[in-house]
């Protein structure tokens, strides 16, 4: 492990990387800090600018920008009560009542030094359970694979935000497209309705209009929205001393946020709510919970930073992606030609180490930008929704095209835009299509493989160990909400 | 089965706005609102995925089969069929009211739809006309209707994106533009 990290280090140690990582943490803190943008849509914006880049360099950036978007939600919530990301939601419970009592300037220090604190704790959970769990898929064969596509769309599809069947709806929405093109066992051409769909359904022009171009179209019918003027844009200064008096929330709220992190689909929105919750319960001042305490924004921030470690663990040990921006990352991936699961760390060691190396190296500057920054960001608030939705419906035409050099890619980021919105109202979310559209073709793929070796029999292929558990804790999961409601009734 | 409801229907047309601010933007407009009940509109969705369902099950029925217990129309067969089923559910749900969400509102309709259209036209522009022109047309136009007002705005948008076109994507990329 240890050499891995040297070498890790001796790659992301150079100009174009740390460039890569630099770029990344501003755009992060740009989408982190605009309602609206979440780090998955800046993630589909930027994959299309990663094609000419090495695979390191490429990587650590959009890692960047999922680990700073995450940073810089928390400081428009504080600021203006408008959480730049969903999971901020939480920090601006108390962070806005701590600004409007005048202390937006510790309310600031301590959101992004337990941002800091929880992306640091659960980068070590990450380095340490990543390879663990890498070295045990060692041993799954394609039954196992299965099983845990199978557990983790079910996840998905039962934690993911709004109805549960609607979310299901999504994913079967996914599975189904996704066999467009050519049969992965038998090469025969499935559902091709023009000779472009003979490689499938392009996964980043369906990804970019999916997750971003569908945000536009929100954003066109909240033009309108009028912009919250900003009272005063403190400076933030950076001391660690503020934070100790937590130092069990945040010990607490990241290892809350790194676990919720893992289980696909819960994300960092749930981690933060969760670490919330334990926290005001825990407190002797619960009361307090919601008026200003400190506390309040230190579970959130650590707890959602955390989640982004968290989710990245399966994404890099098992090729199962923990959250929308953890699918997207896949696709970054992807493109870079190489595959996430366990062989990762046998085959291209330098990729996982560079991330984890990316990230410690990252974490100061992160930090330092947002601290430091913290007036900029919050200016970023005021850019018009108009001006933004322009400039990005134009970046997704442009980045769909750069995917192949072809208009073809053009028309499915539009088709995918308008499908994403009309789903959106309908409250089938873009997260559950787009993670069955990462995980559908390994579902498929493992479950066939699974059957020829077990001569077509499905009880031989459920019979073993792992799958058997796998496949009943997806049993489970998918049940328990409905013997829930019925024991409620 | 109700009718979608048109807020201000017959009032006021879907306004075309006329002020701007000191952003440029337009921040009061009095725009007609489209509402949906919910239940209809989740109809109309589940319906067109369980029709896109029912369609793959039928082609997956009349691909090839063989003695395998899993032929290449079998997991689209399976993901389309459990489409049309949960769709379907979702139907009988809202039909029936249960998980009632009230009603879908879609505002500035006008220029949302005017949105789409330029969206979904403009890859076949670029095709026809090339890259550079159509977003020199393209750009103001989608940002009048994203609601910029000042020609001010209205030209460093445009500009923003053929710098990132041509420095980003074509320079430093090297991706060619057509």
């Amino acid at each position: 492990m240890i050499e891995h990290f040297i070498h890790a280090a001796g790659l992301v140690f150079t100009f174009k990387v740390l460039i890569a990582l630099m770029c990344g943490i501003l755009v992060g803190y740009f989408v982190g800090a605009m309602p609206g943008l979440t780090s998955s849509i800046g993630m589909a914006l930027l994959i299309p600018f990663t094609f000419g880049l090495d695979a390191i360099p490429a990587i650590v950036m959009l890692v960047s920008i999922y680990m700073a978007s995450d940073y810089a939600g928390g400081i428009p919530a504080i600021l203006v009560n408008a959480p730049g990301q969903p999971a901020s939601a939480v920090t601006a419970f108390d962070g806005f009542p701590m600004s409007q009592r005048g202390e937006s300037g510790r309310a600031l220090n301590l959101s992004i030094m337990a941002s800091g604190a929880g992306a640091l704790i659960s980068g070590l959970l990450l380095v340490i359970s990543a390879q663990l769990m890498a070295s045990a898929a060692l041993a799954f064969g394609p039954a196992e694979y299965f099983a845990l596509a199978v557990l983790g769309l079910s996840l998905i599809g039962v934690l993911s935000a709004g109805s549960t069947l609607k979310a299901v709806i999504g994913l079967m929405f996914g599975l189904t497209v996704v066999t467009i093109g050519i049969d992965p066992i038998r090469g025969s051409e499935r559902f091709v309705v023009h000779y472009l769909l003979i490689d499938g359904l392009p996964f980043l022009p369906a990804l970019i209009g999916l997750f971003a171009l569908s945000e536009v179209f929100v954003m066109l019918e909240t033009a309108n929205q009028k912009i919250m003027p900003i009272k005063h844009t403190p400076s933030a200064s950076a001391s660690l001393r503020a934070l100790l008096p937590y130092r069990t929330t945040v010990l607490r709220s990241s290892l809350i946020g790194y676990f919720v992190g893992v289980i696909p689909g819960a994300g960092a929105s749930i981690a933060s709510l969760i670490s919330y919750g334990v926290a005001k319960n825990l407190s002797p001042t619960r009361d307090s919970f919601g008026k200003g305490n400190p506390e309040g924004i230190v579970a959130s921030e650590a707890a959602n930073n955390a989640s982004v470690s968290g989710a990245l663990a399966p994404l890099l040990s098992l090729g199962i992606p923990g959250s929308a921006s953890a699918a997207v990352l896949i696709g970054g991936l992807t493109i870079q030609g190489l595959q996430p699961g366990p062989l990762l760390f046998t085959n291209n060691p330098e990729i996982p180490y560079s991330i984890f190396v990316g990230l410690f190296v990252g974490l100061p500057i992160m930090v330092a930008v947002g601290l430091f920054g913290a007036r900029l960001w919050v200016q970023i608030t005021r850019i018009p929704r108009p001006i933004t939705a322009t400039v990005v419906a134009s970046i997704c035409m442009l980045g769909a095209y750069a995917a192949a050099n072809d208009t073809f890619e053009m028309m499915v980021t539009a088709a995918f835009g308008v499908i994403g919105y009309l789903l959106r109202r309908c409250d089938i979310h873009p997260a559950p299509i787009v993670l069955a559209l990462v995980l559908g073709d390994m579902l498929e793929a493992s479950l066939r493989r699974a059957m020829i070796t077990a001569n077509d029999s499905v009880l031989s292929v459920l019979s073993q160990p792992i799958t058997a558990v796998l496949v009943g804790l997806a049993v489970l999961v998918l049940v328990s909400p409905m013997l829930g409601r019925r024991r409620a009734v | 089965m109700a009718a979608p409801h048109l807020k201000n229907a017959g009032e006021e047309p879907a306004s075309l706005p006329t002020e701007s601010t000191a952003e440029g933007t337009v921040p009061e407009m009095h725009e007609s609102e489209i509402e949906v009940p919910a239940a209809l509109y989740d109809v109309v969705i589940c319906g067109v995925l369980a029709a896109l369902g029912l369609w793959f099950v039928f082609y997956a029925l009349r691909m090839p089969t063989s003695d395998a217990a899993f032929d290449p129309g079998t997991f689209p067969m399976i993901a389309g069929g459990l489409l049309v089923v949960l769709s379907g559910l979702q139907i009988v749900l809202a039909l029936a009211g249960k998980g009632a969400r009230g009603v879908v509102g879609f505002q500035r309709p006008l220029w949302l739809a005017i949105g789409m259209v330029l969206v979904m036209v403009f890859p076949f522009a670029v095709g026809a006309f090339g890259y550079y022109l159509v977003t020199v047309i393209w750009v103001p136009v989608f940002g009048w209707v994203a609601g910029v007002r000042r020609p001010l705005s209205l030209l460093a948008t445009t500009a923003i994106v053929l710098l990132l076109a041509k420095g980003v994507f074509e320079m430093l990329l090297g991706t060619p533009l057509p």
